[in-house]
């Protein structure tokens, strides 16, 4: 099955674009086409952040809207990128957080600190409003911790399992106990009287502990700093590191202090990441954000993210949603030409009057497969007898259905 | 028309209300449905019509009219005297050899010795599955000579039936039935149509024909409002005006009966488990809800795939194209399985599938096409199994028959449960639903709104088994509802927060009748609600064990016992 590159500088570029933000449209490649792979990750991972925040307000969805509207227009996405990653490896939903304002706030705080140090990120995480709400730490207190927040702070966000005890959850759950939010003014605080504030035996050291210094500590483990560098390269790259190269990659994380920016463009950097196209599968939002960048789609379509499995701010559970090869199963490919066929492309501006290669460049598959080109241009509705116009509406859709704009 | 439904109708020999407007053409003779043509020839009634909704059980007018169909015209003495007589001309019959699960027939005095010979042999050929259903579901009507034990035990006498006239209590346990209601019969009448219901009552297909239809009643469905504690003075305490009616309700026995809402399943094979409900719960939606997904009694298994994930992945032994089906669209119920499950909101979904427009051929075939990479393997495997699903289904699966009850009364749920219907003819595998039906949330307004969410329940049921029943596959598929949580007992209002322990329904080839074991109204938990008697992984292990025969510890934590359905 031959892939083909329909302009090598274009190819390169298309693959920056499409793995380091949310966006496939021509702008967006032009912006890196023809330069170094140096300078192309520099001009990548040194963008200018942007300054916009969500609209706090009693409706997530609006948050959830307007996020949509900057990943479409912002001028390289690597923020957006990895808005994404974070929310997905940290999530919380939305329902279960309940106070809707929290959403946003949780939203406004990753962004900020989205490409900053995983460190900070985290400390944030920790004692983010939506975050002790999903996970019951406004009801844990020294008298009657509750483990949940400690338990997948470990399991989930740091470590992984494996390098840690039930003791140490335990202990974690006291010494992080005691933070609340106000139901008023959604203000987070820390009440001694509900905390704990007695030395507690914690990854072998016995001292009091609090929230804080909990976190600091497992972000300095070598195996913090392994799974998550190791999780970004899947993300970015979408091929698994094996063990060894994810240890040698945590130690020089370590190294860089944490910093997001640095790792980020390390990966960047790897022949890897630029040897295999279409490594892994679009996740639903993944392909639902690409497809709405393609066809400009309204974001008050964001209820479409749902159908495809993958709505932000409502994971189906703290594991946040699964990576792989099942976004390509039946299920999903239904869901998707489900959304294809809904779609009215006499509303797109100029797509029934694009040639095939006009159709690619928008949808930025500037590799493609000698296969799909050839199942593409098959159809000339010369037997059916059909319309010049509806012929491209079935090839826009055969499109956005091929292999190539599934797969990242 | 339901029986049911209509407790005062003058076909109601018992004649505790008689109806004094009604036409009655002799006293203790059935005015409706129409009077059998010849009422003194009662013994060779006409077969019920199965499954219709006025005729799982006879007809009242089957029934012989005589002196004693008149209770008020008997002194006490003479009942008492009747009772002592049947009592001692009883027969057990123990249908596995075991002691579980018999019967008893007893024998009226108008019977001669040959006759009853001959109505011995003839219940002695019903098979014992069968004879426990038909004992159980005699009883929920509250009409036979049989008292099945075990499951169907409770439910067979109730004196608060519409038919309680015609029970005949052999148990010696209801003294207030075996009094007033005990009727000289013909007791041959009774075997028939114990016979015919017996034998007319769905039997479980072989297990790897069986499908579970899970409904979720979204928001928290109130157990006593859809299983209602009618006989109990503490319901009605609780809830001055939230309660259903005691007139309006569904009998199932003398304690409990079916909300008025689901008269359309009223006399389906219908069975309730009450009772069931969370250890340590909590009051919140999302958590609770979260629990029931993952089949995670406590939330503290850690369980991250679905439970209806892992029952698809058990199920699906023999590589189907899809054995998890969701119609409620996407689902945290199916997250994470291993085995192809299929999530649709709508059945115009499948029309990319099942379409015959110029480009939906043209699209379908062009798709076969494709090339684009190592990857692309995986995406050519998951289209043509598309295909095979689109080739099994009929074309018509978009045309659902919009002014139908199903869909007219049965509203989003009977759109859900027509396309699981559509699917499960296609016989494409599935053997794992999920529907839902949300709206449960009833802070306030609950009576009139928990009462047209019945309504849509049964309407959704009723068309969903009528679909099956017509395609013949009624015995392969149970309905059975969950909700993450039941409400309080005691009112707010015009509403009910947030409780615990709740009641399901269950609809297929089941035993009828109630199981399970009611939440006691009398004693609460601290925040004043619903005990759970029965741990709801255990519910989930009855439907996942007894129904689908897959082992409980293989998709739950901690392996619960089922309670013993089926």
């Amino acid at each position: 099955m031959g892939l083909a590159e329909r302009d090598p500088e274009k190819a390169k570029a298309a693959q920056l674009i499409r793995r380091t933000s949310m966006r496939v449209d021509p702008e967006a490649i032009a912006s890196v086409a023809g330069l170094e792979r140096a300078d192309a990750v520099q001009r990548i991972v040194n963008a200018p952040a942007d300054a916009g925040r969500a609209p706090v307000s009693d409706k997530s969805d609006e948050a959830i809207k307007w996020w949509l509207g900057r990943i479409a227009n912002q001028p390289t996405g690597l923020q957006d990128r990895m808005m994404f990653f974070w929310h997905t490896l940290i999530p919380t939903h939305r329902y279960a957080v309940g106070w809707q304002e929290l959403v946003a706030t949780q939203m406004n705080m990753v962004r900020e600190n989205a490409l900053g140090n995983f460190r900070t990120l985290l400390q944030a995480f920790m004692v983010d409003g939506a975050m002790i709400r999903y996970l019951n730490a406004q009801q844990s207190t020294g008298k009657r911790p509750n483990e949940n927040l400690a338990r997948e702070l470990m399991e989930l966000f740091t470590t992984g399992v494996g390098f840690y005890s039930e003791k140490d959850v335990k202990a974690a759950a006291l010494a992080m106990s005691g933070w609340t939010v106000d139901k008023d003014s959604y203000a987070v605080s820390y009440d001694p009287e509900r905390g704990y504030a007695e030395p507690v035996t914690f990854f072998g050291q016995e001292k009091v502990w609090d929230l804080s210094s909990i976190v600091d500590h497992l972000c300095d483990q070598t195996a913090t700093a392994s799974r998550i560098a190791g999780k970004l390269w899947y993300h970015l790259v979408g091929s698994e590191l094996g063990d060894e190269e994810k240890a040698t990659l945590g130690i020089w994380w370590q190294e860089q202090n944490l910093e997001i920016k640095p790792l980020v463009g390390k990966i960047l950097m790897d022949d890897r990441f630029w040897a295999d196209h279409y490594a892994r599968p679009r996740t639903g939002f993944e392909y639902y954000t690409a497809l709405a960048n393609v066809l400009k789609l309204d974001p008050e379509k964001l209820w479409q993210a749902k159908n495809l499995g993958q709505m932000p701010w409502e994971p189906p559970n703290v594991g946040g949603w699964p990576v792989g090869s099942r976004w390509l199963n039946p299920d999903s490919l239904l869901r998707r030409s489900e959304v294809i066929f809904s779609v009215d492309y006499k509303q797109v501006p100029g797509a029934l009057s694009a040639s095939v290669d006009e159709i690619l460049d928008r949808c930025g598959l500037w590799v493609i497969s000698d296969e799909t080109l050839a199942a593409i241009n098959s159809v000339d509705g010369k037997e059916e007898g059909i319309g010049a116009e509806g012929v491209l509406n079935l090839k826009w859709r055969l499109a956005l259905s091929s292999p190539e704009f599934q797969l990242q | 028309m339901s029986q049911i439904s209509q407790p005062n109708e003058p076909g109601d020999i018992h004649g505790e209300r008689p109806d004094p407007t009604a036409q009655m053409p002799a006293p203790g003779v059935s005015a409706q449905p129409p009077p059998p043509s010849n009422p003194a020839a009662p013994t060779t009634p006409p077969p019920p019509a199965h499954r219709d909704s006025t005729a799982v059980m006879p007809q009242p007018g089957m029934i012989p009219a005589g002196p004693s169909d008149r209770t008020d015209a008997m002194n006490s003495q003479a009942l008492a005297d009747q009772a002592a007589h049947y009592q001692a001309s009883s027969e057990c019959f123990d249908c596995d050899g075991h002691g579980n699960g018999y019967g008893e027939l007893a024998y009226g005095t108008a019977m001669d010795d040959k006759a009853r010979a001959e109505a011995r042999a003839r219940v002695q050929k019903v098979p014992r599955r069968r004879f426990l259903k038909g004992a159980a579901a005699v009883g929920t009507l509250g009409y036979g000579v049989f008292r099945g034990s075990g499951a169907g035990d409770k439910s067979l006498i109730s004196s608060q039936s519409p038919f309680a006239s015609k029970v005949v209590d052999v148990s010696g346990t209801n003294p207030a039935v075996s009094t007033a209601n005990v009727v000289t019969q013909n007791v041959e009448t009774v075997v028939t149509d114990f016979i015919e219901v017996a034998n007319e009552l769905l039997v479980p297909a072989p297990v790897e024909q069986r499908v579970l239809v899970l409904i979720e009643l979204a928001g928290g469905n109130d157990g006593p409002s859809m299983i209602v504690p009618y006989g109990d003075g503490a319901y009605y305490d609780a809830r001055p005006n939230t309660a259903v009616e005691a007139e309006s309700v569904l009998p199932i026995d003398s304690q409990v009966g079916l909300a008025p809402g689901l008269a359309a399943i009223a006399n389906r094979q219908i069975a309730t488990v009450e009772g069931v409900g969370p250890v340590e719960g909590v009051l919140s939606h999302f958590e609770m809800a979260e629990r029931w997904e993952r089949g995670d009694l406590t939330g503290a298994a850690g369980e991250r795939s679905g439970f209806l994930a892992r029952l698809a992945d058990r199920v699906n032994t023999g590589g189907s194209s899809v054995s998890g089906l969701s119609v409620a669209g996407h689902t945290p119920r199916f997250y994470n399985s291993e085995s192809p499950t299929l999530s649709l909101n709508h059945p115009s979904q499948l029309r990319v599938l099942t379409n015959d427009d110029w480009i939906y051929p043209l699209y379908r075939s062009a798709v076969r096409g494709f090339g684009g990479g190592p990857m692309a393997a995986t995406m050519s495997e998951s289209w043509d199994r598309l295909f095979d699903i689109g080739d099994s289904i009929s074309g018509n699966i978009g045309e659902m028959d919009g002014d139908s009850a199903m869909i007219q009364q049965g509203r989003q749920l009977g759109r859900q449960l027509f396309m699981a219907a559509e699917l499960i003819k296609a016989d494409i595998g599935i053997k794992v639903i999920h529907a839902q039906l949300g709206g449960f949330d009833t802070h306030e307004g609950h009576r009139g709104r928990h009462n047209q969410l019945m309504e849509t329940l049964g309407a959704a049921i009723n068309g969903f088994m009528g679909m099956l029943d017509a395609a013949g596959l009624g015995n392969r598929a149970l309905v059975a509802t969950s909700s993450e949580f039941g409400r309080r007992l005691k009112q707010n209002g015009s509403g009910l927060d947030h409780g615990a322990a709740s009641s399901m329904l269950l609809a297929g080839p089941i035993v009828p009748g109630r199981h399970g074991d009611p939440s006691p109204l009398t004693d609460l938990d601290r925040n004043g609600n619903l005990k759970t008697t029965i741990s709801f992984d255990r519910y989930l292990a009855t439907l996942a064990e007894e129904w689908l025969g897959i082992e409980s510890g293989s998709v739950l934590a901690n392996g619960p016992k089922g309670i013993g359905l089926f």
